[in-house]
Order: structure tokens, then C-alpha cells, then sequence
């Protein structure tokens, strides 16, 4: 295992943000980390990458004990804030080899930037780039030690689509490349499309881990949508799938009535969160 | 410890604080602050009168090495008349071939200058025609008022250089915790006692940097160099510690400038009581950083030597020690988790 944790816990004052978490991660596997906001993402990660001790419970990062040898795992891991956290007045390229000469290590900086398609705004200051901007550069530089290891906080978060697909692209990249990466969003579309399993966490607790497929057919709900057209405009039908009367009843709407679409409902991993904890993943 | 690290976290300060406004004039404040009062003071306050000259005489070197007076050249004797008449000059000397000098005394001069110049004339004319002196003038200044403004300025600057070292060093703390930089930085290899180390080293060499640069602009890097320099670093050590446990406790930058007007107050107070010698001068020993610049006028203007003032230098180290404990303990408590409370 790449990643494992038992029973984390962790609170500020009287709150109880991580409640007795276990879980582990396989190499070159992606884990969906899914919650809404103040659900115990941010404290679970902060504790997995070594920025809080666990008050109970363990993390080995890599086989390391993360809270026993912190730098070790350091050199081996990178990690994308949700916050924007680069120096204001250092330029694009300043930043990243601010990192790079942390890591003691001398990268292809023209290489990363061009990955992350940020080659046009190198020389600029970060205060000056847009918010999706900064984000890139957060992400080209939780590359930057080539890690075994990526934390990556809600990475496409502010991207507009087009940034967000390419953000995406290379993930599924440094996944085909091995790399194990530790995806905590709450943009459940991104989860399914990118993690090989997925965990739910509310109020600081996992209450669901599984592959977003397994999870789906499990407590998701299976149904047809059945569009048609009728005189004054358009009516629906939904049809659950594991219902033995299903396929009569298309057949029956087909021949009678003008159908205009049939999709296949399947449950997303929002309708499966909100089945599990009562509360949406947007919360 | 990383020597390498440090270096990178030192190099990136340097660039953020270079590109910052108002670190910038906080940096070159002392320095324009000490060129501006040598411009505008120049020898107001001093204990010795200004004497112009025009013309030639044997006489000018001889008056040139009085240390009761200080010597200027005229440009023309119209131009020593105007000077004297304006107060510029408390006394002019014009030298003419065949006639015998004349002096010029200014009304505004003081009673005491007055007689400083003449007893000081008498003098090196007596030296002059080897005469033997029947009376022997010894110029020695009494009382509290025995340093000129211009000098009784360097503490303050002195403080002001010693606090730009540790605001900086506070400053830098701060925006990185304000700003969450430091929580990207302690997920690389560098450690957090590093990054202290690094920002405590670059606070410590700019105020070292910035009072040695004041003592130099002030004519006041004489007598025992070394122990100017222990005073130096012993003071900028104490400004280094107030920086650390600013940038640890204090939440942002708004709120890191208002407690440091509130500290200023209490740590120019010494150089309050330095500058007008008519305020109790042991008043300034209930504060620190009177350890810290009364040594040093002492050692540059009078030639102290360790034995005078070692016990200012012991209370120093004292602060010094108490300081740095307190900052390690509110570091090691703001470190929970091994990191920075942000």
C-alpha cells in the first residue's frame, strides 16, 4: 500500500473534524476523496501530508511513518492546495524554481510550464494572473519533484472547462505513469470520471468507499427516462430498470405515443451521497 | 540544517522584499534619513565653533589642528562677512598680506564660542612666534551636552536600522502565514526550523548591515571597531527576537504595524533621552535599547574601552538571552503539529 490510515482523528478545540478514519490507497491507483465543504477533506489530507499530527490514529505515506519522518515522505510527494498560496511578487518561473531549489533539484521548467500551458504568462508576476491561472501554477508545481505521491485539493477549482479538462488530462497521465494520486473534490462529475474508488466523507467520517461503479448500482437508483412529444409540447416517464414491467411499458410507449428521446438513467455519485448522509456534496 | 535551503529561502526574500514598496523604504529610510541630518545639521549642536577663513597664513594649519574649533574655508572675504553675519561662521579670520589679520565676530555667536575662538587664537599665535605660553588653554567640554545634534541623532537611527531587520524578519513571517505560502514551503524538504533559521539570518544581516552603513554616514565608526560591533549584533539580536515573536503571534500585516508603533515608542525612548541632554539621562536605563546605543556613542565619541561599559554589554546579552527564550517558546508553541499554526 502507498497510502494507509487507521483510525485518524483529529479536532480543533471542541469540534471533531476527523472521527476515527482507516483507509488505504494502492499504487498508481486514484482515490475520489468526496465531501462537502468542512466535512474533514482538508484535515484528513493536512494530516497525510504531514502539516498535522494526528491526534490518534497513524498514516504511512510510501511505508514511512508520516508524523515520525515528515521530510523523507516530503521529498516524495507533491501537493496542490484549494487555497491560492504562490509568492505575489515572484514571477511564474521564479515560483517554480523557488520549489525546484527546495527539492534540490533542476527541472525542465520550459517542459512543465508548456504541460500546463502556462509557456505565455512565464515572466509574469503571479499577482497578476487570473484565479484559474494560479491554480495552474499550482498544479505545475506540486509536479515539479516528479512525486511518487499527489495530494491534489480541489485542482481544477475556479478552471474554466477547457483548463479544467487539460488539468484532468494530466492526471490520468501521471496515473498511466504510475503515480498514485489522492483527488479530494467535491465536484462529484470529476470524481467519477477520474478515481478508481471513491470515498465518502461526512462530518468527519468515511461513510462509503468503493469504485464510483459499485457505489452507483449499490445504492444508486437505475431508471429510463422516456421523453415524448405530445400536442401542447413534451411529457416524461421514468421507468426503474429493475422493474420486471420495464420493458412492456417501452415497448407500449414506442407504439403509441411519438417518443422523442430515451436515456438511461443511472445514478450519479451526488444521488448516492445524498442517499448515504442526507446532505448535498455542494453544501 | 541545509545550508543550500537556507541560501534558496534567503535568495526568494530577498527578491520579495526588493519588490516591495514599502520594505524598500523602510531599508533606504535610516540611510536618507542620515545623509538629509548631515546635510541639514552639519556642525549644529556641536560643542566646538565654526571658524571661517579666507586669504593665506602660516597661521591655517596651526588652526586647522585645534580641536576647539572647526575650520572652514571661505570662498571670498565678502563671502566670510556674509557667513559671519548670518551666523553661518561664529567667528571669521581674514588673512591679508602686510595688515594684520582680521577678525570678524558674529552677534549671534555665543559667549562661550566667542571665547573658545579667541582663547584659541591667542593660543596659535603665541605657538606661532614661539612665544612661551604664559597661560595654557585646555579646550574640555563639560556636562551632559558633550555631543553635537548631528551625533545625538545616531541612536535613533541606530534603533531604527537594528527594528528594520526585525520588522522585516516579522513582516516576511507574517505574509507567509497570511498568504499560506509557508504551508507549500514545509511540504518540500525544507524543514520549519530552517525556514526561522533563514529569515532570522536575513533580518540579522540587513540590521547589521543597515547600522554599520548609519555609523560610517555619521563619522561614528571609530575606537574599538570590534566592540562597536559586538554592541551591533547584540542590538540587532534583541530587534531579531522582538521580529520573531511578531511574526509568530501577530495575525497579518495591518495588525504587525499598529503593535510596532506601540513598541516603538518604548524602544526610542533611550534615544529620546540621548538626544535632549536636559531629560534625566538615567531615565533611559529602565529601557532596553538604551544597553544597546549608549554603549555605542560611548566607544565611537568618548573611546570607551570594554572595562567602561562591559556591565551595558552584560544587561544587553541578558535581554538578549531572555528575548530569544521567549521567542523559541512561543515558535515552539506556535509549531504544533510541526508546523506553522496559519
Amino acid at each position: 500500500m502507498i497510502i494507509e490510515a487507521e483510525t485518524l482523528t483529529y479536532s480543533y478545540d471542541e469540534h471533531l473534524a476527523v472521527d476515527h478514519i482507516s483507509f488505504s490507497v494502492d499504487k498508481g491507483e486514484i482515490l475520489g476523496f468526496l465531501g462537502p465543504n468542512g466535512a474533514g477533506k482538508t484535515t484528513t489530507t493536512k494530516m497525510l501530508t504531514g502539516q498535522l499530527i494526528p491526534q490518534e490514529g497513524w498514516a504511512k505515506i510510501l511505508g514511512i511513518d508520516i508524523s515520525s519522518d515528515p521530510k523523507k515522505v516530503h521529498e516524495r510527494i507533491g501537493v496542490c492546495f484549494e487555497e491560492k498560496n504562490l509568492y505575489p511578487r515572484l514571477t511564474v518561473r521564479e515560483n517554480l524554481k523557488f520549489f525546484a531549489d527546495l527539492f534540490g533539484i533542476n527541472p525542465d521548467l520550459d517542459e512543465l510550464l508548456k504541460r500546463v500551458d502556462l509557456t505565455k504568462w512565464a515572466d509574469d508576476r503571479a499577482e497578476t494572473l487570473s484565479k484559474g491561472l494560479q491554480q495552474r501554477v499550482m498544479f505545475a508545481r506540486s509536479l515539479i519533484n516528479d512525486p511518487d505521491i499527489l495530494f491534489l485539493d480541489e485542482p481544477t477549482s475556479g478552471l474554466d472547462p477547457i483548463s479544467a479538462d487539460a488539468i484532468r488530462q494530466i492526471i490520468v497521465t501521471e496515473k498511466r505513469k504510475g503515480k498514485t494520486i489522492f483527488l479530494t473534490t467535491h465536484n462529484m462529475m470529476e470524481a467519477d470520471k477520474l478515481s478508481d474508488r471513491v470515498a465518502f466523507i461526512n462530518e468527519g467520517k468515511i461513510v462509503a468507499l468503493d469504485t464510483p461503479e459499485n457505489l452507483k448500482l449499490k445504492l444508486g437508483k437505475r431508471a429510463l427516462k422516456v421523453r415524448m412529444r405530445t400536442q401542447t409540447g413534451f411529457e416524461e416517464e421514468t421507468l426503474p430498470l429493475d422493474d420486471p414491467k420495464t420493458p412492456e411499458r417501452t415497448k407500449d410507449l414506442l407504439k403509441t405515443k411519438e417518443v422523442a428521446t430515451i436515456h438511461t438513467q443511472e445514478a450519479t455519485l451526488e444521488e448516492v451521497f445524498i442517499q448515504l448522509t442526507g446532505r448535498k456534496l455542494e453544501q | 540544517m541545509n545550508v543550500g535551503r537556507l541560501f534558496q529561502m534567503t535568495k526568494k526574500d530577498i527578491r520579495l522584499v526588493t519588490r516591495e514598496g514599502f520594505f524598500l523604504f523602510m531599508i533606504i529610510m535610516p540611510i536618507f534619513m542620515s545623509l538629509a541630518l548631515n546635510a541639514a545639521l552639519g556642525s549644529v549642536g556641536t560643542s566646538a565653533p565654526t571658524v571661517g577663513v579666507f586669504g593665506e597664513s602660516e597661521l591655517i594649519p596651526l588652526l586647522e589642528q585645534e580641536p576647539s574649533i572647526h575650520l572652514v574655508t571661505a570662498d571670498s572675504e565678502q563671502g566670510l562677512r556674509n557667513n559671519v553675519l548670518e551666523g553661518e561662521y561664529d567667528a571669521g579670520i581674514a588673512f591679508e598680506s602686510g595688515s594684520p589679520p582680521r577678525v570678524l565676530v558674529s552677534g549671534k555667536s555665543l559667549l562661550n564660542d566667542r571665547l573658545t575662538v579667541g582663547a584659541t587664537l591667542v593660543k596659535v599665535y603665541r605657538e606661532q612666534m614661539g612665544a612661551e605660553n604664559v597661560v595654557s588653554f585646555d579646550t574640555k567640554v563639560v556636562g551632559g551636552e558633550e555631543y553635537p545634534l548631528r551625533i545625538r541623532m545616531v541612536p535613533f537611527l541606530l534603533i531604527i536600522s537594528a527594528m528594520v531587520g526585525g520588522l522585516i524578519l516579522s513582516s516576511s513571517l507574517v505574509e507567509e502565514r497570511e498568504l499560506k505560502t509557508l504551508n507549500a514551503v514545509l511540504v518540500t524538504p525544507i524543514t520549519p526550523l530552517e525556514v526561522v533559521m533563514a529569515k532570522t539570518l536575513f533580518g540579522l544581516f540587513l540590521g547589521l548591515v543597515l547600522g554599520t552603513i548609519i555609523l560610517v554616514l555619521n563619522g561614528s565608526l571609530t575606537g574599538g571597531l570590534y566592540l562597536v560591533l559586538l554592541f551591533l549584533i547584540l542590538g540587532t539580536l534583541f530587534a531579531v527576537g522582538l521580529g520573531l515573536i511578531g511574526g509568530v503571534m501577530m495575525k497579518n500585516i495591518t495588525d504587525l504595524i499598529t503593535r510596532m508603533k506601540i513598541v516603538g515608542v518604548f524602544l526610542w525612548f533611550p534615544a529620546l533621552v540621548l538626544l535632549f541632554p536636559s531629560i534625566p539621562q538615567w531615565l533611559g536605563k529602565f529601557f532596553p535599547t538604551y544597553y544597546f546605543v549608549h554603549p555605542i556613542l560611548a566607544i565611537t565619541q568618548d573611546g570607551a574601552t570594554l572595562s567602561d561599559i562591559w556591565w551595558e554589554g552584560v544587561i544587553l546579552l541578558a535581554i538578549d538571552v531572555v528575548v530569544l527564550l521567549f521567542a523559541s517558546r512561543v515558535l515552539r508553541e506556535r509549531m504544533t503539529g510541526k508546523t506553522f499554526r496559519v
